[in-house]
């Protein structure tokens, strides 16, 4: 087990170094110059002059030919320093840092309204198989895996917070809060997590249809064991194994879907910040955030691997 | 069920072990209300020192923070100069010598002391002699600062400059700083700035917001809020919808029509409207599209553009333009050729100009509003008269950069230059002001253009300047290197507690404006 987590780390150093040359090579080929950016923005009319272009050049870095960067940079990551932001004058490393947990809150919310909600819907549906409540949940779960989260996010915000006044529209809550920081967490969660949700309760159904036709459970159910027991440990813990695969695949598509759902929230975090670090082309720091961002994913991931050895112990680390 | 729990606990725990950053001090006994308003477009630049300004759109918090010698009157067109620091000024005969008195007593932050003619001296220096400094370029017309004693400051200029006051003095520039503060702090200056203003910096939270709380001692009296705090909503239906909730009370909107119709609707909401009558929309022409060198063409784009159109597509939000500078501003005249709805006309100029069958245009646009919905009625108005338009909608950033390259064929976008008509008409049209020295983006180039502007800055007497900014409008209307479309709107909101304020030019918020009340 020790041998293939470390083995699993040392693929994520691979994969996150492919990572960095790919985001690296990416931000420079999107049209749009940091120093232009940078200069639109102060619009200082009379102050900009070749000399001041060239200086704010030369301290980004970006006087000097692009392998050259990448070398650069890349000696420097391996120090754990990913750089200066430039439209923040802050290191990258701190940046992402202070914000990289409200995008943790919200991710974790999202999932939680994923599991919640479709797990339940999901067994519900598979158990009633056929039945009226089967085929609401089946179409309430299409409905809300098709639409855009942008959209479901309006939408709460006009019914919830605007109409009814039960939950705030922006922020991220005052720090410290618990209870201010999960009222702003409720909307942009559901949001973000319907669609998995939704998605969820479709995989639960079919992995439970599935399961409750082996015949270990007609066995179990021959015997006579009570119908929620056999739900509960023959069906669900089998069932749960290709629904774990979906929650990784999920919590990864949360921190992707953050970027819409804390821009729509008015919520710092990762997507909000990297939004804005694209506008602004500033290398640094979407360098940063997206290293920082891919490597959350990577130990998601292995966490749902190691987790599979806790739903069933045949599968063997190798 | 037990992963669900699992997930429910390291939420809360990942919720509870968020750094706790200092809480904003709350004066005792204070009932003033604190407030929370959304005004800027981008996020905060973060930094507050204002010789390392970073975005235009931190105009919002500068003018709370600081002050200048002279500013401009609050409003949203300024048309006078009144004073601030200095209680009155003098310009020697020969336009080179400023003298200014300053007001006595004034307070900086954090008990800091009373303001005195070094720190307005080390304020200017400062910028002066760094060319690492933001405004170091716009200073170098200053040929010495001099503290003539505590309260006078006497500022002595190389050349003749007319708008110098509003170019420089009361502009970006000439915000006053504490010189103890600059020299105790150093580089933490920019993070915890120190001035003079209504309110003072209280923290830039890790949240994204600038909180800011009243400075008691400031010089024009009390605020009348507490503290405001600064958020960013970059979503302008988002904002809208935390206003009519109460999570914010003030907003700025750059022009939703529908979301200005909703603010509107609202009875406990308040709006007002700010027409920016410098702030002007205009179509652009890129320095190697070639149908546009033959002024013919350009004339027929302008006649081929029905306003009316526009002015319906963006109800009462914007106000058209004919001419360049409208006449209630200083050197504005509306006794210049105009170019009004005539399709005909515009098919007959492109036929003079050798393109009876039209030609291709590349119409390059930023992906906003209300730059997009104009694109597409303008694209419509010139394929009526033959031309064949292809919009090219890209994001601020690469527009930006493509327009400082001259790699467009067509545009529109907003000038904004407040006060002295100068900004507007050098950064524009002079010949020197090819990017990215200013925004000449055609690259036009004319000698007598290039003269008029130049006497502009260096004539004294108003009446003459007002005279050559009204021949410099003739020549440039009937030359028409860019196509006036219309003049910028923005709508302000607020909601109880806030009952009124006075919106600003340009992203300018006065928070010293604001009165509290039902």
């Amino acid at each position: 087990m020790a041998g293939y987590v470390i083995r699993r780390l040392l693929a994520a150093a691979v994969q996150a170094c492919v990572v960095l040359v790919i985001t690296f090579t990416l931000v420079r080929l999107t049209p749009g110059d940091p120093v232009t950016a940078y200069l639109s923005r102060v619009q200082s009319e009379a102050s900009v002059s070749p000399e001041h272009i060239a200086l704010i050049r030369r301290q980004l870095g970006l006087d000097r030919p692009v392998v050259v960067q990448f070398w650069l940079y890349a000696r420097r990551v391996l120090r754990g320093d990913l750089g200066i932001s430039y439209t923040q004058s802050e290191p990258v490393l701190r940046i992402v840092f202070s914000q990289l947990p409200y995008t943790v809150q919200l991710a974790l919310a999202a999932l939680l309204i994923e599991v919640a909600v479709g797990l339940p819907l999901g067994v519900v549906a598979a158990t009633r198989r056929g039945t009226a409540l089967d085929y609401l949940a089946t179409t309430a779960a299409t409905a809300a895996y098709s639409l855009p989260r942008f959209w479901i996010g309006m939408v709460l915000i006009l019914v919830f917070a605007v109409r009814f006044g039960m939950f705030p529209v922006i922020g991220v809550g005052a720090e410290g809060d618990l209870v201010d920081i999960v009222h702003h967490l409720v909307l942009p969660a559901v949001a973000l997590g319907l669609a998995g949700a939704a998605y969820i309760a479709r995989m639960t159904r079919s992995a439970m249809l599935e399961v409750l036709g082996e015949d270990y459970v007609r066995t179990a159910r021959a015997k006579g064991v009570a119908e929620a027991i056999v739900l509960r440990h023959h069906a669900l813990r089998n069932a749960l194994i290709p629904v774990v695969t979906v929650i990784g695949v999920s919590l990864g598509r949360a921190l992707g879907g953050s970027a819409i759902i804390e821009t729509l929230f008015g919520r710092v975090g990762i997507g909000s910040l990297l939004v804005e670090a694209i506008t602004q082309r500033d290398y640094a720091l979407v360098q940063g955030a997206i290293l920082i961002f891919a490597l959350g994913v990577f130990l998601v991931n292995l966490g749902i691997d190691i987790a599979y050895a806790w739903l069933n112990p045949r599968i063997r680390y190798t | 069920m037990r992963i669900a729990l699992i997930l429910l606990i390291s939420l809360l725990t990942a919720a509870g072990a968020l750094p706790l950053l200092p809480q904003p001090l709350s004066a005792q006994q204070d009932t003033r209300p604190a407030i929370r308003a959304r005004l800027q477009f981008a996020r905060a630049g973060g930094v507050y020192d204002p010789a390392r300004w970073r975005y235009t759109s931190d105009w919002f918090v500068y003018p709370n923070l600081f002050n200048w010698l002279v500013r401009w009157k609050p409003g949203p067109d300024p048309k006078e100069l009144e004073a601030d620091l200095a209680e009155k000024w003098t310009v020697s005969p020969d336009g080179l010598v400023y003298t200014f008195q300053l007001r006595r007593g004034v307070q900086f932050h954090k008990g800091l002391g009373e303001l005195t003619a070094e720190d307005v001296v080390f304020s200017y220096q400062r910028q002066i002699s760094d060319p690492q400094l933001t405004f170091y370029k716009a200073l170098q017309n200053i040929k010495s600062v001099e503290a003539v004693d505590r309260y006078t400051v006497r500022i002595t200029l190389k050349e003749r400059d007319a708008p110098f006051m509003w170019t420089v003095v009361s502009y970006r520039p000439g915000l006053i700083v504490s010189k103890k503060a600059v020299e105790q702090l150093a580089g933490a200056f920019a993070k915890g700035p120190v001035g003079t203003g209504p309110f003072e910096l209280v923290e830039l939270t890790a949240a994204g917001e600038v909180v800011v709380r009243a400075h008691d001692g400031y010089f024009r009296g009390k605020p009348a809020v507490r503290q405001i705090t600064f958020v960013h909503v970059g979503d302008e239906n988002t904002a809208a919808a935390a206003l009519r909730r109460g999570d914010l009370q003030i907003i700025q909107t750059r022009g939703n029509p529908e979301v200005v119709r909703l603010l509107r609707q609202d009875p406990n909401i308040k709006t007002a409207r700010v027409i920016e009558r410098y702030n002007l929309f205009q179509v652009q022409f890129g320095p190697d599209f070639k149908p546009a060198q033959d002024v013919r063409v350009r004339r027929a784009l302008a006649h081929a553009i029905d306003r009316r159109a526009i002015a319906a597509a963006l109800p009462d939000l914007d106000e058209m333009a004919m001419v360049m500078r409208p006449p209630e501003l200083f050197g504005g005249s509306s006794d210049v050729p105009t170019y009004p709805y005539d399709p005909s006309r515009a098919r007959q100029l492109l036929r003079e100009a050798g393109y009876p069958s039209g030609f291709p245009i590349t119409f390059m646009i930023q992906k906003r509003e209300p730059e997009t919905t104009v694109a597409e009625i303008l694209a419509a108005q010139w394929q009526a008269v033959g031309l064949q338009v292809k919009l090219d909608v890209l994001d601020a950033t690469t527009a930006f950069d493509r327009r400082d390259q001259g790699k467009f064929d067509i545009t529109i976008s907003a000038t904004s230059r407040p006060g002295d008509p100068h900004l507007f008409f050098w950064d524009v049209f002079h010949s020197d002001a090819v990017p990215p020295y200013g925004s000449n983006f055609f690259h036009y180039k004319d000698s007598d253009v290039d003269a008029l502007i130049d006497a502009g800055r260096i004539t004294i007497n108003e009446t003459h300047r007002a005279q050559i900014y009204r021949a410099l409008q003739r020549k440039l209307m009937t030359d028409l290197p860019i196509i006036p479309l219309f003049y910028r709107h923005l709508e302000m909101a607020w909601r109880s507690p806030v009952q009124s304020l006075t919106p600003g030019a340009f992203n300018m918020f006065w928070g010293e404006t604001i009165k509290i009340g039902r």
